[in-house]
Order: structure tokens, then sequence, then C-alpha cells
């Protein structure tokens, strides 16, 4: 790529950011706790300990049990590859598909360009978090159902920040000496307009994945989204919370787990939005 | 003005035929029947269930059936629930969900104007830094964790408020209301600062303060009127949003409102009360966000001339 400059400046003003760089090093963190999860965990996530019930954090057991005697620590950490993956995976399909949509309807423009946006308009207007309560009621609780569902949801408002930014793009002079030459669609969008909306693209993705998350631990928490034996983070509140009164930890350590994850990616996001584009910077 | 009313309103009705003939075919997709569940019956009984439920006629005259139904506002029987028609449940929870709902905005907007426009003001301040620090955990903190922790703090272990209950216990209104209505108040805060400081810097501001008025009717006459057209037209999503936060609220604070029979219903397999409340929340939905949008109209002149 040859705007190098704008991604070297962009990084130099993302490292200067400190929220941000805390944020994107703890996600970082997560990530790779929730790859080895398997490794690193002290215990199996079905490992049951009946006789020793729900116990609260001690050595053995560093966040405690619950009350299948479980470890809350292993489980949490199990947690995070569901949680995580279901918020890359259903990014990635909302990303994929709010792309071509934006790119198609910005780069044509006209009839076409006004009848996938009325869609898309039309489509925001429903609620979306009953249809998917509905597809996990009709076809069971399908964890990769759930990916696609949410993700089905969430590329709308990708769809128009591409189209707003093909819009402008369309026309410059290096996109109509393209067009003057030749070059085909496909290329087109691949060589010329993809590489300079990647910024954009990037920034929205990144404050998609905690919004994905949420959606996936609210489905999860009513008992609609992932079934046992796994569990994501939203199941482990949903259990926290119906024994809470007893065992306070089992509420505890799940919500904080949750609450610092989204905390961090949005942090990451806003710095990865203010370092790509100063000018919407507040400050 | 009144041209785009009709052509919003002329959207709104095809869109939502879409959305009830769609949900209408994909709960027929459903694997197995409304009685599968239910202990062994003999043909006979299954034959006679069928019929009185309206199962046996083919496709397209059940569709036509129900669809003339729900324009008189007949959802038909509840398959789980014999004797109780899905209207009938939607009208007994229906105002409990909107009383819900409504103390919930009131609590966003009142807090989330109030924070928001202060932080604008006090902008880099601790005034500034400080309500939006809060803003920012009511966007990370979920509903379904707010909500119990609200509980354990307030209903287990200071015993100042029940726990659960709608129009008990006094009191108990208090926290399903701020639970519900705190993420939100989030939002509008946030919205509500960054519409104020764009408004602050104008030269139309710039003049109200040369003119000699006075900071409070500078800014609440002339700053918020554009300022706060964000919050309304955030307005539209949030209270679709509500719903959605109605389902998580009801349900952890044992509420009998339209929020948890929809969770139930999920949870029962009972198809006629997801499929009568996905179309009635639907329509609700499809015309509070019109409503949303034609106050944004009328409250912002330039919307109205790139008509």
């Amino acid at each position: 790529m040859n705007n190098s400059s704008l991604w070297q400046d962009a990084i130099r003003r993302l490292i200067q950011n400190r929220a941000a760089m805390i944020g994107g090093i703890t996600v970082i963190i997560l990530i790779v706790l929730a790859v080895f999860a398997p490794w690193i965990a002290p215990y199996s996530y079905s490992y049951q300990n009946l006789d020793l019930g729900a116990s609260p954090p001690s050595a053995e057991h560093l966040l405690g049990t619950d009350v299948l005697g479980r470890d809350l620590l292993s489980r949490l950490l199990y947690g995070a590859r569901i949680s995580l993956l279901v918020g890359f995976v259903a990014t990635g399909v909302a990303l994929v598909i709010g792309v071509s949509w934006g790119i198609v309807a910005g780069y044509f423009g006209g009839r076409v360009d006004s009848v996938m946006m009325r869609i898309v308009d039309v489509l925001y207007g429903l609620p979306f978090i009953i249809f998917i309560i509905l597809l996990m009621v009709i076809f069971g609780r399908n964890i990769w159902l759930l990916f696609a569902a949410i993700g089905a949801v969430e590329w709308l408002t990708m769809a128009r920040i591409v189209r707003a930014q093909v819009i402008g793009l369309k026309n410059q002079e290096f996109v109509q000496a393209a067009q003057v030459m030749g070059v085909g669609n496909l290329s087109m969008f691949r060589r010329h307009i993809l590489p300079n909306i990647l910024g954009p693209i990037a920034v929205y993705a990144t404050l998609t994945i905690p919004q994905v998350m949420l959606l996936e631990a609210f489905l999860s928490f009513l008992g609609l989204g992932i079934q046992p034996p796994m569990s994501s983070w939203g199941t482990l509140i949903r259990y926290g919370v119906e024994s809470m009164e007893e065992h306070y930890w089992l509420l505890i350590y799940p919500g904080l787990t949750f609450t610092i994850t989204l905390f961090a990616l949005n942090f990451f996001g806003d710095g990865l939005r203010d370092a790509l584009d100063p000018k919407t910077s507040d400050n | 003005m009144l041209n785009v009313l009709i052509r919003r309103i002329l959207i709104a009705i095809p869109v939502l035929i879409v959305v009830a003939s769609l949900t209408f075919f994909f709960i027929r997709l459903a694997p197995g029947g409304p009685f599968d569940a239910d202990k062994v019956v003999s043909p006979q009984v299954m034959k006679n269930l069928n019929a009185a439920y309206n199962l046996d006629a083919p496709l397209h005259e059940q569709y036509f059936d129900y669809m003339s139904g729900v324009i008189v506002g007949d959802f038909g029987p509840s398959f789980r629930y014999p004797g109780r028609s899905v209207s009938e449940m939607i009208y007994t929870g229906l105002p409990i969900t909107f009383e819900l709902a409504f103390y919930a905005l009131m609590i966003a907007v009142a807090l989330g104007i109030f924070s928001g426009v202060l932080a604008a003001l006090k902008r880099n301040t601790f005034l500034d830094y400080f309500p939006m620090a809060i803003a920012m955990l009511g966007i990370c903190v979920p509903t379904f964790l707010m909500g119990p922790i609200l509980v354990l703090v307030f209903g287990i272990n200071l015993e100042v408020l029940p726990v659960s209950g709608w129009d008990t216990l006094a009191g108990d209104k208090l926290l399903p209301s701020i639970t519900l209505g705190f993420a939100y108040a989030a939002y509008i805060a946030r919205l509500s600062r960054g519409g104020m400081l764009e408004v602050l810097g104008q030269d139309f501001i710039r003049t109200a303060r040369a003119k000699g008025l006075s900071e409070f009717s500078i800014v609440t006459r002339h700053a918020m009127q554009g300022g706060l057209l964000p919050v309304v037209s955030f307005m539209g999503p949030a209270i679709a949003g509500l719903l959605g936060g109605s389902f998580v609220v009801e349900t952890i604070f044992q509420i009998p409102g339209l929020g948890r029979f929809y969770v139930e219903a999920a949870f029962n397999r009972d198809y006629t009360m997801i499929l009568g409340t996905t179309i009635f929340f639907s329509a609700m939905i499809i015309f509070f966000n019109l409503l949303s949008d034609l106050a944004v109209l009328l409250l912002n002149p330039r919307a109205r001339e790139n008509l």
C-alpha cells in the first residue's frame, strides 16, 4: 500500500492514546487466554466435584466453584472462547454483507442505490431482537445459526458507512482514470475502492464486536442462546443471577470479566477512530 | 410535510404485511406440531385438536383466516394456555410493559439530557469527565447485569427496596425502571453532549451572546433546539430497544408484562403467542420509528428542505 504514511500516523496516534492502548492490550491478553484455554485452565469446564458443591474463592479454585462444584475460572476461560468467537465471527458475517452491499450501492448509484438503501432503511425499523429469538425457537439453538443471525442483523450500519465513503471516492480522478482504462468492476472494488475505505471499516468493525457480544450474552441470559454443556459469559451470568443470594462470586466474576472486555473493546475502537480520523475526535 | 407522512405510511403498510406473512410461514417451518410435547394422545383426539385450532385447513386458507383476524386485532388462541387468546394476553401484558418503558424513558431522558448538556457546557472539567465516565459504564454494563446487581445491593443487602413484583409492594417499580432506563440515559447523555458541542460553536450562539442574552436562555432557547436533535432521532430506536430490554427486566423482576410473556412463549414453543406478539411488536416499533422521524422533520427545517 502506498498510503502507508496515513497508517503510520494513525499507529503513532493510537500508541499515544493510553486508554486505547490499555484496551487493546486487554483484548489481546483475552484472546490469548481464550485460544490457550485448554492448556491454561486448571480444570475441564465440565469437571464436577459434587461433594464440594458451591465454594467461595480458595487456593484450589481461585474464583470459587459453582453449585455442581465446577471451577469458575476454568469455565470463564472456556466461556471466553465462545463469547469472543461469537464476537468475531458474527462481526465477520456483518462485515462481508455490509461492505459488499455498501460498495455496490455507492458505486453504481442511481436506481440500484436508491432501491438498496431503501431496503436498509426499512430493515432498520424492524425489531431484530425478536426475529433472532424467533429463529432460535424455530431452528433450535444452534451456535452457527446464532452467529449468522446476529451477523445478519448488524450489517446495516456498515452498509451505510461504506456507501457514503464509496460515493466520496467515486468521483476522484484515480477512480475515473481506472474506469477510462477499462478496469472491470470487481478489480476496481478490490484494488481501488476497498484499500481506501479500510480505515472506517476497521473502526466500525471494532465497535461492532462489543455490540455483537452484548447481543449474544443477552440471548444466553434469557436461555435462548448458547446451550449447556457449552457456556458463554452470558450463560455464566445467568447461572450467577440464579444463585447470587448465597454465592455472590458466581455473579460478580463473570459480570466483571464481561464488563471489562466490553470496556476494553469500546476504548480500543474509540481510540482507533480518533487515530484514523483526527477530525471526529472531540478533544 | 403531509406528503412525507403519507409516503412513509404507504411504505410501512406493505412492510408490516411482509413481516407478518414471513413470520407466519417461518413458524410453520418449525419442526413438530404444537402438541407434540404433550402426552401421547389418540389419533382421534389429535384430529380434533387440529380441527379446533384450524390446523387441518389448507395452508393458504389458514393464512388468509389468520391475516383477516389480525386486521381486526384477533391473533387466535394460545397453543399452551387452552381457553386463553393471544390478544387477551397482549392486552393484559401491554399496559404493564408500557408503564415500565415510560418510567424508564423518563429517567433516561431527564438524566441523559441534564448530564449531557452539563458536560458540554463544562467541557473538559470534572463535570464533563465524571458523567461521561458513568455513561461509558452504563453502555458497558448490560441490563441483565445491572438489574441483578441493583437487586443484590438495594434489595438483599440493604433491604430498602422490593426485589421483584409490579404494583404489589411500595417502591417495587423503582428498581426495574432504573435498570431499564440507565443504559439509555448513558446513550442520550453522549448524544446530547455531542450535539450541544456542535451547536455551541456556531455563529448564532456567538450572536446571542453578543446580544447580551443570559447564559441560561442561550442554552435553553437557542442551543438546545438544535443540539438535542440527535436525541430526538434516537427516540425511535430507543423505544425499540426498551422493548427488548423489557424481556430481560421483566424476567429478572418477575413482572407480568408482555416481554415476559414473549420469553415464556419462546421457551414453551407457544407458536401462536410468538407469532402474535412478533407481529404486534413489529407494528409498534414501525409506528414509533415513524413518529420519531416525523418529530425530527418538524423540529429541523434543514431536514425538511432536503425532501
